[in-house]
Order: structure tokens, then sequence, then C-alpha cells
């Protein structure tokens, strides 16, 4: 199709402002759903996006519209996922574009995450068409919405539309906004191949399925395909578009979206933000903006049952088909047997990798508590980088430690600033500015922009519930990786029955070791069931010891009352009592339960 | 020896109580008065259908449990009685108990079982003081309780059990001590003395669920067994079992048969069975059981044979299992078990059998030999008593796969 009639934009909204919603009334409006074969939202699929209420992986659809002027428009929604810990898949997506819909919800106003996108839009110089939804609310505020949109971002007034996702009020609008002011896709026609990889995904039968935008030149089918930064070579099982069913089609020209079965069989062959381009007369220069998709967060994933470990290395295998921002290598835990320390993206992405692994793949795992990666200079000078607390090396041999710190941006009522300052203390983040969002305040509370420094590893515990519970749920957050900063840390290591416990211990700040030492044992105690014997349980660093408590020994497990004959059910309380105690690890002759390996994710109150 | 006569305990249930008790969880029921005389027949209708097959038995001790059996009307209590002396080959000593609550114990009824060829009685007091025994939804006060055993031994009894629980919920161990030494005053023969146990599905536990109470405090419901156990070694009670203590001599045989895994028949809704090797169960519903019962009369008077209806289920326990039952139940015996005789059973030896949970707790201290000449037995220590269940568990054997 010719350029000038395509327009590719995404949605860029905080959960449950409407973005499906929006979504699905386009989908309507433009005839490309029949209201009947519509299941509810067409773009959230998978389960777990369902029920987190995000979307974790780009979806995109290909609507035709006929405008106003008389023409038709193949328009190219792109949807985002919506989460930090995917602003990486987030700024390739949108760069995949010329435009956005921004959708703020008339009666909440704008969240501190959609400003985070919508400033990654203005830096790929999209074109931002602002929307205030749900003005049938009852509670909504579109003109005190509008002021802030006005306000904060610096839009015209005259640009804001408003709508209703749910009535369809304004639906037509948007569609024209979207035709009139969305720049049309200016790639070069019969230049060699580019082709911008925004999502890809694992297919059983035609391998990863690459979603691309084609910058220049066309995909035709039939021509060998290569990867620019991955170096892979393919050739095309078939090219297509969304309608929104994968719908095959003889070419994608430039300017359009669609994917390509690649019949490769990993989608860490073929990564998002990668440039797709011809085997033959191939572009030089890839695409701007390619990164390797950087973990965050480590922690050890263990099968309780040390059988499963093959199991569990299947799983993680399968589940990297699909997802190639997971990180893994095989690990051993004297306590947990053989297991594997995996990277995420974040703690989202770490819990939507663990559920997956439970619920798809059926097995019952143990996680360690997460860490950050940190930086550490030994002694001799030499560098390494660290992201499990068994690794740090002892106290004598690091010169100096690094970790990573995360730039917050909070957005919330002005009355919950001081509650926030608290945790920001407690959490050793510093404040950076605040900024008020609504001038022109009508019921007299004002929403403000808050921004901190923090350390990554004090937000990966609890953080978001704090923040949210403090605000009575009002706040909001983004955060972004910062840079690394010295910190003091050590090693806190938990002694069981006088042995160190490997998969128990935690890099901590240094300064607040004892706290955490003493928090930590005394949950211990409470986790760890009474044994035979008396069972402390201490913190230490180095040796030194911080904290102790004891398990006392029990002293009573007796089945008292003799139930007639029933010798059958007593043998059944007694096997109850042994599967409670088949699920339990061994530290040496102390059973653990498993629970009390995410301990640490509890210290804090 | 092949026709040599085996012994037989039987157990009789009745399952009508005046009101249920709130930590009661046995197969007990008040409000259903109106199925005892049906229930009657059934039971003694049951004592025929099993008759054939005891022939080869001599039943050496009976047992009416509950439920109340005191509540059983006296004429009912003899037409039980003169069933099984017709029917069935039973010891001119034998031990013929019943469980009763203090309220009907008066001292006609009393005289009345005496008639009947009762021996052995076997008082539920659970407490003598008022409070607790309101707090247990029990129908006495502790005046009537000592009463009742008073009444008992003017009826003649020689062979008292006072059943007591401790360990009750906010019980100081000077409340316990009260009642202990207060019930030492009636000089029963036997007492068992149970820590309260908070079982699923009773009243009790859905108040503990609901916050209202708090679960024994387990460190103390043990300072007041080890201080019973004292207390009773120094009265002149020599503990047999976990829960049960006798003058020499006295102690319960029929309990005896369970704990030593040799054969018993129970009668009546939701009894209990060991018979041939498989242990199996009644009907819980006492109306269920009465139709079970008609049902299985009925198909025999016609056909002369039949299925025995009223039994709900069963197993046949495997070896592994049958030599775990026996160690399990033999060693709630405070005498153990011995491995002479052990071997003569199963062929094995206890360390044989189970090399590594012997080893392992006479490592850790709860199991202890006892060397010939006194027996070469395996029992638990005076701390094993209380942590019994951690010995029992490492005795079950492994279940092969998933197979329930
Ligand atoms: N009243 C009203 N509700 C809406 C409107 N748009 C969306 N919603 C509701 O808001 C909730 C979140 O919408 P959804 O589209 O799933 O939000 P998303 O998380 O941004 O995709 C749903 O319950 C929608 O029905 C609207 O214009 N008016
Ligand atoms: S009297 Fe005995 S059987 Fe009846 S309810 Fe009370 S405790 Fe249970």
């Amino acid at each position: 199709m010719d350029p000038a009639r395509i327009r590719n934009f995404s949605i860029i909204a905080h959960i449950d402002h409407g973005k499906s919603t929006l979504a699905d009334r386009m989908l309507d409006v433009t005839g490309t759903i029949q209201a009947r074969q519509r299941q509810d939202q067409v773009l959230d699929s998978m389960d777990l996006e369902r029920e987190k209420g995000i979307t974790i992986k780009a979806q995109a659809v290909r609507m035709l519209h006929r405008a106003a002027d008389g023409l038709e428009y193949q328009l190219n929604l792109i949807d985002t996922p919506g989460h930090v810990d995917f602003s990486y898949e987030v700024s390739r997506a949108l760069a995949a574009c010329e435009g956005a819909i921004l959708v703020v919800d008339a009666a909440q106003g704008i969240q501190a995450q959609t400003l985070a996108n919508v400033y990654m839009a203005m830096e790929l110089d999209l074109t931002l068409i602002p929307v205030v939804n749900k003005i049938d609310l009852p509670s909504a505020e579109p003109e005190r919405v509008a002021q802030e949109l006005v306000d904060v971002i610096g839009f015209d007034p005259n640009e804001i539309i408003f709508a209703s996702a749910k009535s369809g009020a304004g639906i037509e609008e948007i569609l024209e906004a979207i035709v009139a002011r969305v720049p049309h896709p200016r790639g070069e026609a019969n230049a060699p191949l580019r082709a911008l990889v925004f999502d890809a995904k694992y297919d059983a039968y035609k391998g990863v399925l690459v979603y691309v935008r084609v910058v220049d030149g066309h995909i035709d089918g039939r021509e060998p395909l290569r990867l620019l930064q991955e170096r892979t070579r393919f050739d095309p099982v078939e090219v297509g578009v969304f309608r929104p069913g994968f719908t095959v089609v003889p070419r994608l020209e430039a300017g359009e979206v669609g994917y390509v079965a690649t019949g490769l069989k990993g989608v860490n062959e073929a990564r998002v933000g990668d440039t797709v381009t011809t085997d033959r007369n191939a572009a030089t220069e890839p695409l701007s903006g390619y990164r390797e998709a950087k973990s965050m967060v480590y922690a050890g994933l263990y099968p309780s049952n040390p059988d499963q470990y093959p199991e569990l290395r299947d799983a993680l295998e399968r589940l990297k088909l699909n997802d190639a921002s997971l990180h893994w290598q095989p690990e051993s835990s004297a306590a947990l047997g053989f297991g594997f320390r995996c990277g995420f993206l974040g703690l989202l992405h770490m819990e939507i990798v663990q559920e997956r692994l439970e619920r798809e793949f059926g097995l019952d795992l143990v996680a360690t508590a997460p860490s950050v990666e940190y930086e550490v200079t030994r002694s001799d000078g030499s560098e390494m980088v660290v992201d499990s607390p068994a690794a740090l090396p002892e106290p004598d041999k690091i010169r100096e430690v690094r970790e990573p710190w995360v730039r917050v941006n909070i957005t919330l009522p002005s009355r919950f600033v001081g509650a926030i300052m608290g945790l920001i203390d407690e959490r050793r983040g510093e404040y950076v500015k605040l900024e008020y969002l609504d001038h022109a305040a009508v019921e007299g509370e004002s929403r403000v922009l808050a921004e901190y420094l923090v350390p990554l590893s004090e937000i990966l515990v609890d953080f978001y519930d704090q923040l949210k519970s403090r605000t009575s749920g009002y706040a909001s957050l983004d955060y972004h990786i910062e840079g690394y900063r010295p910190a003091k840390v050590s090693r806190l290591d938990i002694l069981v029955n006088g042995d160190p416990v490997d998969a128990l211990s935690a890099i901590v700040p240094t300064e607040q070791a004892t706290e955490r030492g003493r928090k930590l044992v005394s949950a211990l105690r409470e986790l760890i069931p009474r044994q035979l014997f008396d069972v402390p349980i201490q913190a230490a660093i180095g040796g030194r010891i911080l904290a102790r408590e004891t398990v006392r020994a029990m002293r009573k497990n007796v089945l008292a009352k003799c139930y007639g004959g029933d010798v059958s059910r007593k043998r059944k309380l007694l096997e109850a009592q042994k599967a409670g105690k088949k699920r339990m690890k061994m530290l040496g002759s102390v059973e653990v339960p498993q629970e009390a390996f995410m301990a640490v994710l509890k210290l804090r109150d | 020896m092949p026709t040599q006569s085996r012994d037989l305990a039987l157990y009789l249930h009745i399952p009508f109580c005046t009101s249920k008790c709130g930590y009661c969880d046995f197969n007990s029921y008040e409000g259903l008065g109106h199925l005892a005389d049906g229930y009657t027949d059934a039971l003694l209708g049951e004592l025929d259908l099993w008759a054939p097959a005891t022939r080869d038995f001599t039943v050496r001790t009976v047992f009416f449990g509950g439920g109340t059996p005191s509540l059983t009307a006296l004429e009912d209590m003899r037409a039980f009685t003169d069933r099984i002396r017709e029917r069935y080959a039973v010891a001119p000593d034998a031990e013929w108990s019943l469980e009763a609550n203090p309220g009907e114990l008066t001292r006609e009824h009393l005289e009345g079982l005496r008639a009947t060829g009762i021996n052995r009685l076997s008082i539920g007091v659970q407490s003598l003081h008022d409070d607790e025994l309101t707090m247990l939804e029990r129908g006495h006060n502790a005046a009537r309780a000592i009463e009742a055993v008073r009444a008992a031994r003017a009826a003649g009894f020689d062979n008292l059990n006072m059943d007591l629980i401790f360990g009750l919920i906010g019980q100081p161990l000077a409340r316990w001590q009260d009642t202990l030494e207060r019930a030492l005053e009636l000089s029963p023969e036997h007492l068992s003395c149970y820590a309260l146990t908070v079982e699923p599905g009773t009243a009790l536990y859905y108040q503990v669920a609901k916050g209202l109470l708090q679960e024994p405090d387990p460190d103390v419901v043990a300072d007041h067994y080890e201080w019973t156990r004292k207390r009773l070694a120094r009265a002149g009670y020599r503990q047999y079992e976990l829960s049960n203590w006798a003058r020499p001599g006295r102690e319960c045989r029929h309990n005896l048969v369970y704990w030593h895994a040799e054969p018993y028949l129970g009668l009546g809704a939701g009894a209990h069975s060991f018979f041939t090797g498989r242990r199996f169960a009644n009907i819980d519903a006492p109306n269920r059981y009465i139709e079970a019962i008609t049902a299985s009369l009925e198909e025999r008077a016609t056909s002369g044979t039949g299925t025995l209806r009223q039994i709900a289920g069963g197993e046949t326990p495997d070896a592994d299992t049958q030599r775990a039952d026996a160690m399990i139940l033999g060693l709630r015996l405070l005498e153990g078990v011995s491995s002479t005789e052990f071997a003569v059973r199963f062929g094995v030896t206890p360390d044989e059998a189970f090399p590594h949970a012997i080893a392992k707790h006479l490592a850790t201290g709860l199991l202890t030999r006892v060397p010939p000449p006194h027996g070469d037995r395996l029992r638990l220590t005076p701390r094993g008593l209380l942590l019994s269940n951690e010995v029992f568990v490492d005795l079950l054997p492994d279940p092969p796969g998933d197979e329930r």
C-alpha cells in the first residue's frame, strides 16, 4: 500500500485506564472484527496477562479505515507491554510507530508509568494524541485531567479528545486524528530491506514468528533473510499480517506491519530490536536502539523435589523459546540441591516465570530471595560481577562494591508525600524533586510527581506493596536504572544448628546487617518447626555472630486417645505427618519447610 | 494343632449420647434416642451374623463402648449379654467392661449391670472441676461423678476405671493436680489420662479455628503429663500404655488386645474390627447401619448365606504394613515390643524390618533396648512416650507411588 495511506500507532495508558476497551472499539468501528466473533478483549491473550491485568507481550492488529477524506487507510495498532520490567520491549514497539494515543482515565489522571512511556515516545519523536477516556463516569473530571495534560506534558488544549471507550463517544474523532495527525511512514521503498523486530513469539510449527515493522524495502517471503545483529540466516516460512488473526500476504511493503515465520528454533536467535534484512544485497546499517535484554534481578530456582531437576531444565528451555530475556545457568546449593540461577528483567518478570513454571509445567519450586547484580573490585584490582550472595568474596578480598541505583518516579496525592518520604528514607533513597501535576486543583488536593534515587536492591522486596499501603492505593510507580554507585554491603550468613545455609545468605547494607539479621533469625524461628533437639539459628557476618534465636526442642507429638480399634485411621494420621516431613528440606539433621527460604522476603514490616 | 481355639475380643458400640460433648469426635450422636429399639435388634442381629465365623474362637473380653452404653436400658443389656453367652464361647473369667457416664450411674442401674455380668466399669469423669466440665460440655458435675464412683463401689464393682482429661485449654498445672489427687482418693483400679486433643470437625475445633479459644500449649501439656507419670507411680499405679495406668493385674485386657495386634470383632455402628488379617469398619450412621443389618439378616434367612452389608470398608494390610502396625501399636505399651515374639510372628526381627528407624531413634534417645534376660525388647524412653509419633512416622512403609 502507498505509505501515505499507512498509519502506525500504539496506545499508551496506565493499567485499567481503558486501553483494551478502546482498542476493541476501534476494531468494531473499522469492522475488523464482528461483534459476535469477539471474545471480550482481543489484544490480551495470555491467561497470566488477564489475571495480572497487564500485557506482557506486544500484539498488533491491522485495521482498514475509510476516513473523512473518502480514502481508505491502513491503521496498524501495535500494543505495548504494560510494565516497567518490560520497558525495553515497550521502547521497540514504540519505535515501530510514528504516533501514539495517550489514554488517561478521566477520574484518575496521569500516572507515573504513563508519563515514563510518554517521555519514551517523545524521545522517539512520536506524535502524541491525548485522549481523556471514561468521560461517562460519574466521578470523571475531564476538565481537570485535561488541564493536567496541558500542564504536565504541554499539550495544546485543542488537541485533547474526550472519549468514552465504553459508550463509543469520541472514537471516530480518535480515528480521524490518527489519520490527520500521525505522520505516514517515510521509508525508502527501493533501499535494501530493513525491518524492525518489535516482538518475537515461538510457534511449534513455524518456528519463531518475528513481528516486524518494515522500514525500508520490502519482504516478499521468497528471498532468504537474515538478522543483522544476531547474524542468523533463515528462509522465511511465511509472511503475513494481523487481521487480527495471522493472515498470509504475498508481500510486506515499506511502512507496513506484519510478521515473518522464520523456522528458527528459539526467540534468542531472533531478538526484539534486531533488524531483518535480505541475505543478499543486505542493508549495512542496523536500525538503532538494539540492545540485549539485561537481567536486573537474580534468584535461584530449585525443584522442591530434587528428582524434578531435569523437568525444570526442560521447562526453562521451553520458556526460553519464547522469552529471550530469561537467562539461567545451573547452580547448586548444599541446602536445596541442584537448581538454576536465573536472571530476570524485574520482579514481575520473575513472578511470571515462576508462575508459568508451576502452572504450565506442574513444577513445585523453591525460590531463593532475589538479588541485584553487584560490581566488585577485588583487593588486587580485578573486577567481577556478583549476582548471588555465595559469590561475594570475603570482606578482606574486596576493595569496593558498587550496586545499581534506580530513578524512581511516583505520582500521588500531595497529602501522602510525607508518608512516602519515610519509605524512601528506610530504603536508603534520596530525594530529587517534586512537581505539581495540576496547578489548578479543584477539590483542594493536588497530585504530585515525586522523583527519588533509590538502590535497586531496596525496591526488590515489598516496595510497591508498601507504597500502595502507605498511600491508600493512590500512588503509581515507575523506575529506570540510573547507574552504579559504591555501596557498603556484606554477606549476611545464616547458620542453622551451627552450619551456614547457603540458600539463606543475603547481601545487605553493612549498617543494616544487625537489624536484618535479627529479623531474619526471628522470622526463621517461627518458620522452622520444633525438632527433637534445640536448634540454634544465628545470623553472622564473616564469622561474627550478630543475632541468635533458638527453636526449642519439641516435647510432645503423640496421639493420646486410642480410637477403639481404629488402627487404619491412626496410620493415616501418621502418614499425613510423614508426608508433611517429606516436603521439608533437610539441612543436616534439621527439617526446614520450603517457606523458610523465602523468609527474607517477609522481613520488612 | 489345627483346631486349637484362638482368643477373640468383642466390642459392641452404642452410639447414643444425651448431648454431644464439645471435644468429642467419636461416632456418637445426640437426639437419636428413637432409634434405640431398632438399634438393639440390629446389634443382636449382628451378633447372630458373626457367630458362625467365630466358632473356633474363645471370647476373653467383651467391651461395651460408645457413645454412652450406660444409657442402654437394662433389659437390652441383658439381651446383649445373654445373646453373647448363647452364641459365643465365652471364657469363664472373661472381662466384661462397660463405658459409663456418671449421670446414669444410679444404684439401681449399677446393680442391674452387675447382674448382667458386667465386671468392669470405665467411668467418664474427665475432670473434677465444674467449670472445666462445663467447658467440655459434659452433662455432669464433679459431685455427681464422685457419687457415681461411690455408688459403683457400693454395687460391688471392684474393677473401676476413671477417664480423665488433662491439658485443658488454659488449665494451670495446679488444677489438673487437684483433679487427679481427688480421683486418687477414690482409689480406682485403673486410670486413663488423656491430653485434650482438638479434633477436626468438633465444636471445640471450630472455636479454636475462629480464635475464640487457643489450642493448649504443648509444653504445658507435656508438663502435666510428666507430673502425672511421677504422681501415679508414687501412688502405686503402673503405667502400661501411653495414656493408661493400673494397679498391678488390673490392666484393661480388652485394650491390650488392640495394642498386641490380636484379633477383635467390633459390632455396631462405626465399630472397627481386625479379624482374619483384615481391618474393616461398619457403617457409621446408626440408621443406615440398622438398614444394612436388616438386609443382611433377610438375605441370610432366605439364602442361608450372603454378604455382611453393614461393613463400610476395609483393608488387608500387606506384610510391611502389618509389621509397622505391630510396632506402632506395641510401642504404645511401656513394656515395648519383644524382638523374639516379633520374629516368631513375622519371620524377621524389628531390627531387620526397620534398620534405619530403629538406629535413628536409638540415637535420638526416643527408643531404648531392654536387653535379655528381661526380654530383648525395644521400647520408648520416657521422653519418647510424648514424642512417639516421631518414631512411628519413621516406621511407616514408604508408599509405593500414589496408589490411593
Ligand atoms: N465507564 C467506563 N469504563 C471504561 C471505559 N473504558 C474502559 N472502561 C472500563 O475500565 C476497565 C479497564 O479497561 P481496560 O480496557 O481493560 O483497561 P486497560 O488495562 O488499559 O486495557 C474495564 O472494566 C472497562 O470496562 C469508559 O470509557 N467508561
Ligand atoms: S459422652 Fe463420650 S461419646 Fe458421648 S459425646 Fe461425650 S465424649 Fe462423646
